[in-house]
């Protein structure tokens, strides 16, 4: 009997050796990751607006020179939105300060060359120069918005080329007004502005 | 006077005798213990910070966060698991934690390909951390042995999408809303050091 419960014992220490869990040590760290606000606009501050213009006859002119198209991108934390305005409300002759045009005879288109999709509201963006073009104005006018699948991202996602036109290129009924603008020979000049600010809509998963 | 010196010669050669014969003997156990010695210490970098404030770091992740320091001592042969919840901003928005990223360099005396055994040693093969228990270092030809044989560097990365770490930019993950929100995200890691048997 004796003899018995010493086995007994024996075959309990040897099972509770094997289950027991092995011998382990634990250390804890602490990690932070701060994600802060960015919001950028990446293009050529020293870019205007020029082009060459001269009167072969009445009803006839020549572009001498077209405005170059300009390339910039955007990078942001958050959903945002761009604007674009002219510097004054006439283009000025870079010799002769006395010959202007009004600005709203350029246009222009807002190209997109990123991976956010610009179809509309319930894409990324919302380009309201994608299918039409755009008279310049001394006012801010929106171009391009958030959509639904947020515009978020860096230059690879919001890259675009901003086209200029001239006006009567859409419409040929412009073309009387521009008769009426009485242009002369230059090369004109204006500065722009490109206004981006960050949308305060952010959807979630 | 004979009877007598006979006597006291008889007496004195049994003392001088029995002075010669007497020993004793006492036993002294002595008992060496040797006891089971398994230590993780963290002897530098114990908290990272990882601050995304450019484009670049939204788009490509910060390759070096920081360097976490460890020694083992260890008298049998060890492994070393990690792990770690998502990041959250004490709110509702979370940060996945694979987007976090770690791997091993030696420094001691053992190396890993030999004593140590290691899958993520440069950042390219960085491990993506998740919320259970990840192998880091495992035992090679035997790792057990005192700080100066078991030293490493943990080196962390963050939004690098290296290796198994998460491979869409923080940028993509804000965009599609995974990341809801900007702010101040925080974590624990879980070091696991376990005696091998």
């Amino acid at each position: 009997m004796g003899n018995d419960r010493g086995y007994i014992l024996l075959l309990l220490i040897l099972l509770l050796s094997f289950s027991a869990p092995a011998q382990e040590t634990n250390l804890e760290m602490s990690m932070e990751a701060r994600l802060e606000q960015v919001l950028i606009l990446n293009i050529d501050p020293n870019t205007k607006i020029e082009f060459g213009i001269k009167k072969v006859n009445d009803n006839l002119y020549e572009i001498t020179k077209k405005p170059d198209d300009i390339n910039f991108s955007v990078e942001s934390t958050g959903n945002w939105n761009l604007s674009i305005s002219s510097a004054n409300t006439y283009f000025t002759d870079v010799t002769d300060s006395t010959k202007k045009i009004p600005v709203d005879f350029m246009g222009y288109t807002i190209e997109n060359r990123g991976n956010n999709w610009d179809n509309g509201i319930f894409s990324h963006i919302a380009n309201r120069s994608k299918d039409t073009i755009l008279p310049l104005k001394p006012e801010k006018t929106l171009v391009l918005i958030n959509g639904r699948r947020n515009n978020i991202g860096g230059h690879s996602r919001n890259s675009f080329v901003l086209r200029w036109k001239f006006i009567f290129e859409d419409e040929l009924s412009k073309m009387v007004e521009f008769s009426n603008l009485s242009i002369q020979d230059g090369y004109y000049i204006d500065g722009f502005y490109i206004t981006l600010s960050e949308s305060k809509t952010h959807y979630k998963k | 006077m004979k009877k007598f010196t006979f006597f006291l010669v008889l007496v004195l050669t049994g003392i001088a005798f029995n002075a010669q014969s007497q020993t004793d003997a006492e036993t002294v156990n002595f008992t060496a213990v040797l006891s089971s010695v398994l230590n993780l210490n963290v002897t530098g970098g114990g908290t990272q910070t990882a601050t995304f404030d450019t484009p670049d770091k939204y788009n490509l992740g910060i390759d070096a966060v920081g360097t976490t320091t460890v020694t083992m001592e260890a008298t049998s042969n060890w492994k070393l698991e990690i792990n770690a919840a998502d990041f959250t901003d004490g709110a509702s928005a979370t940060i996945p934690i694979d987007n976090l990223g770690v791997w091993c360099e030696a420094t001691g005396a053992h190396t890993i390909g030999a004593e140590v055994t290691c899958s993520n040693t440069s950042l390219a093969t960085a491990l993506g951390l998740s919320s259970t228990d990840q192998l880091l270092l495992d035992n090679g030809s035997g790792n057990s042995g005192d700080a100066t044989d078991n030293a490493f560097n943990l080196n962390w990365t963050m939004g690098t999408m290296q290796g198994t770490m998460n491979t869409s930019s923080i940028f993509q993950q804000l965009s599609d809303g995974t990341i809801a929100n900007l702010g101040t995200f925080t974590t624990t890691v879980n070091l696991t050091l376990t005696a091998l048997p």
